[in-house]
């Protein structure tokens, strides 16, 4: 019905953009300012190395959020296609998802977004607004 | 009637000797003692229970887990890079056959490969202080890892043994040092620390000012750094022990830590199994 509106023009802008766009965010201040992306099951986590923001395995990647003790984060997960910000992404890869659920954890592997996908490798695309301190971290699946 | 050999004597009586004997002695006890007799053994004794030790005793140095301590590791005590006296130790001669040890406790004699092996008096020293070193070290690493073990060894005789609890020693040293490394545990920066209300991480202004002030004396507890790479400049306010990696549910106190440490603490923390 909504795709049927928005073809119609009978949806306004900002409408649209809320009523197509599927996407779930959350303001967070993650312990260690630290997350992984991965299966829901956990993946491999990649070894830490210094002053690296984005790390990453075939199963799980890391992300270093905004400073948790200076200020939350803003995590958004959606569909790549979707959510696209017009931008270079920081990170494009592929990440395998074998119970085909995108999550979003943090080091304790507390869920803190999750995702449904189709399929059991699935492309990752992640943009930040900053390139050491970001505080949005847009996650594009697929 | 039979020869009983001197070193044996001398050595059982420091062994029996009661650590407060000095009080058996009279104050004025030097001035009975002819001045020719000062060398006579008697003298000497009377001496070394006055002073209540013996001024070339080695000690442990230290650094060590039993800094400090005495050790009376007669064999090897001058090449033991622990041992920090240059004097000369007692003489057990290996060589010869002392009448059998009256055990109180300690290794008067160890089984090896089902065997009891008796060891010399040097060895016994040396396992008892090696020994204690591995307990000690082995305890520290558990209050942080209680899963942790250290890796076997074979051995075949006393020296092989003493050798298994020196390598355990290194093995629970390197891990400690591996975890300080990861930020579980205070750090070897660590310096003053405030204590934590909770594991909660709702801190407020007076908690956040004192760790920066820590901060800015002592640095990062676990890499020691000044700086603690945030934009506001405001040091992180780590849990120790960490709220995830606290098996024995200890106290937590709060330290300050850099943000690059935090984030290599949260990544150990995850790969190694979260919350336990």
């Amino acid at each position: 019905m909504l795709v049927l509106q928005f073809k119609a023009g009978k949806l306004d802008k900002p409408e649209r953009w809320k009523a197509l766009i599927m996407y779930t965010s959350k303001l967070i201040k993650p312990v260690n300012s630290l997350i992984f992306i991965s299966d829901r099951a956990g993946g491999e986590i990649p070894a830490w190395q210094k002053d690296k923001q984005i790390l990453w395995t075939n199963s799980c990647i890391s992300v270093l959020c905004y400073p948790e003790q200076d200020g939350p984060t803003e995590v958004i997960l959606g569909t790549g296609r979707e959510i696209d910000p017009g931008f270079r992404a920081r990170f494009d890869g592929m990440l395998e998802i074998p119970n085909c659920t995108v999550t979003v954890q943090n080091v304790t592997h507390e869920s803190l977004l999750s995702m449904e996908v189709a399929e059991q490798i699935v492309r990752v695309r992640i943009w930040v607004n900053h390139p050491r301190w970001a505080n949005k971290i847009v996650i594009g699946v697929g | 009637m039979t020869h009983i050999h001197p070193t044996y004597q001398e050595r059982e009586r420091k062994r029996f000797m009661r650590p407060d004997a000095h009080r058996f002695l009279r104050a004025d006890w030097r001035s009975y003692m002819p001045l020719g007799r000062r060398h006579d053994p008697i003298f000497r004794s009377f001496e070394e229970i006055a002073r209540k030790y013996r001024s070339n005793q080695p000690r442990v140095p230290r650094g060590n887990p039993n800094g400090g301590q005495w050790t009376s590791d007669a064999a090897n005590g001058r090449n033991d890079p622990r041992v920090i006296s240059d004097a000369v130790p007692d003489l057990v001669d290996p060589d010869t056959q002392y009448a059998q040890n009256r055990s109180r406790g300690g290794f008067a004699s160890v089984f090896i490969n089902g065997q009891r092996i008796e060891p010399t008096p040097g060895q016994q020293a040396r396992l008892t202080v090696v020994e204690a070193q591995a307990r000690d070290a082995i305890q520290r690493v558990k209050e942080f890892d209680p899963r942790w073990q250290p890796t076997p060894s074979v051995y075949e005789s006393v020296e092989g043994l003493i050798r298994s609890y020196q390598s355990d020693v290194d093995q629970a040293q390197n891990r400690i040092s591996e975890l300080q490394q990861a930020g579980i545990g205070p750090g070897p920066f660590a310096g003053e620390s405030i204590p934590a209300r909770g594991p909660e991480r709702d801190f407020i202004s007076g908690e956040r000012g004192e760790i920066n002030r820590i901060g800015s004396e002592t640095g990062c507890h676990t890499c020691g750094t000044m700086n603690p790479g945030t934009p506001l400049e405001n040091f992180v306010l780590d849990h120790q022990p960490p709220t995830a990696w606290n098996p024995l549910n200890r106290s937590q106190r709060l330290y300050p830590q850099c943000w690059s440490c935090s984030s290599k603490q949260g990544n150990w923390i995850s790969r190694n199994g979260g919350r336990r």
